[in-house]
């Protein structure tokens, strides 16, 4: 957090110092480029992506992945914000819902055109997943513009989706389930790794869960690490939950209790959030 | 001969170490009057510009750099600590800052050379509650500057022909709008 710099630098700053002592309005303190990386990280994502024209090294410094994954975290609180696509344009607004009503931070960047049938898939670090005619993937960062487009190798309706993160690795993940039922049918989970690039798939072994047969894919919600889905169970008399550990690559499956048992197809988990006792605000 | 070394350093240690401990107990067997000097107890500073000033330990324990210095050598009141890199000015607004309890609008009055000496030295003197809030008080003051603010400000120099930065700025063109006038 608090940097050292080697000896002849500190000898540098050091007979700065004394030279500003004399000549104070000549120069300036000299800020290390560590220190001024601290205040940048403290910054929006509109003023950062701005600085990035302050000189080729603040370029490739601030384009650097690390120095995103640090801005993330570096974040105190997440903010909320409200998007607005405008379908058959390239328009797309975004507002901070916990800002004031004049800030100027409404406009969202999107390079491509928004296409009539689109839906939101899922949303983990400030990106989002789109799916395009129950098709292809987009994921997309409406801060920074970056968009990536996944094909999908196979196109089966009925699948379960999302995204996720996986800490260790710094990856986003785009995950598909398809469950064939059956008590000895394994399950394919095809997963794309944007880090990698490139699609896996992992093939596990759950019992209870039944094939989706709703018209749309299902959008499983991302949470401390996983990803959820709520689906009926073979015998269509008690609701499953799949769980795929993004990190481990696993398939887990949770049989609810006969009185959370919910026989319509249409329910979906939510999380949410509310303030812990031990908050500090 | 290394290992000697070592070995006589570490005597060293433990005996400051006792020493400390002792001090330690001598201040535990009379509690109320420990609090008291320890509340008034000050460390004297010698800043670049020569000026010494003495300085209330509750302040100078945020200073690692100097707690770091304490538990290495056996040190008592009348040690005077160098801290070559802190101007007198700036160890006084420093003391200001820490007293207000690091109010960002005691931060607003300052001028930006100032913020970033302040910034500097809390590096320097491994202050981390201070130096977070000075990076974030110099955050507030750049935070809706245009390009060419931040660059004079930091003084960076502009590498970037006039069509690479036109083109940069085209491609995150809303991060531009709105931006305070300089």
């Amino acid at each position: 957090m608090i940097y050292k710099f080697g000896g002849s630098e500190r000898k540098k700053t050091k007979t700065g110092d004394r030279k500003s002592e004399k000549m104070k309005t000549n120069s300036p303190p000299f800020i290390h480029e560590e220190l001024m990386e601290e205040i940048l990280l403290k910054l929006l994502t509109k003023s950062v992506l701005r600085f990035k024209c302050l000189s080729k090294k603040w370029f490739s410094r601030i384009s650097d992945p690390q120095f995103a994954r640090r801005h993330f975290d570096a974040a105190v609180a997440p903010t909320y914000k409200l998007l607005n696509l405008v379908k058959g344009s390239d328009e797309a607004y975004c507002v901070d819902i916990e800002s004031a009503l004049c800030a100027d931070s409404w406009h969202a960047v999107s390079n491509f055109s928004v296409p009539s049938s689109l839906s939101v898939a899922g949303s983990c670090r400030g990106f989002l997943l789109l799916q395009i005619y129950f098709q292809n993937f987009v994921v997309w960062n409406p801060s920074t513009g970056i968009q990536k487009q996944i094909l999908r190798n196979t196109c089966v309706q009925y699948d379960l989706c999302g995204m996720g993160y996986d800490p260790v690795d710094d990856d986003i993940v785009v995950v598909t389930v398809t469950l064939k039922g059956g008590r000895y049918n394994n399950t394919l989970v095809r997963y794309f790794s944007l880090r990698k690039n490139c699609w896996s798939s992992v093939e596990c072994g759950i019992s209870y869960a039944r094939p989706y047969f709703g018209c749309n894919l299902r959008h499983g919600q991302f949470w401390n690490g996983a990803l959820y889905w709520i689906v009926a169970s073979a015998n269509r008399l008690r609701s499953v939950v799949i769980a795929f550990d993004v990190r481990e690559k696993r398939l887990l499956e949770i049989l609810l209790p006969d009185h959370l048992a919910i026989i319509q197809m249409e329910s979906d988990i939510y999380h949410l959030k509310w303030p812990t006792l031990s908050s500090n605000e | 001969m290394a290992e000697r070394g070592e070995s006589s350093e570490a005597v060293m240690l433990k005996k400051t170490e006792e020493e400390k401990l002792r001090k330690g107990k001598m201040i535990v067997g009379d509690e109320s009057k420990a609090g008291y000097e320890e509340e008034g107890k000050k460390v004297k500073l010698v800043t670049s510009d020569g000026v010494t000033m003495e300085v209330e330990i509750s302040i100078v324990k945020e200073m690692e750099i100097i707690q770091t210095f304490i538990g290495a050598t056996d040190t008592d009141d009348s040690f005077i600590f160098p801290i070559s890199n802190v101007s007198s000015h700036i160890l006084n607004q420093i003391i200001e800052l820490v007293k207000g309890e690091y109010d960002q609008e005691l931060a607003k009055k300052l001028s930006h050379d100032e913020l970033k000496e302040i910034l500097v030295a809390a590096n320097y003197l491994n202050m981390k509650t201070l130096f977070h809030f000075i990076a974030t008080a110099i955050a507030n003051v750049i935070q809706n500057k245009s390009v060419e603010f931040v660059r004079d400000f930091f003084g960076i120099v502009n590498d970037f022909t006039e069509e690479e930065e036109a083109e940069l700025r085209k491609t995150n063109a809303w991060a531009f709008e709105g931006v305070d006038e300089d």
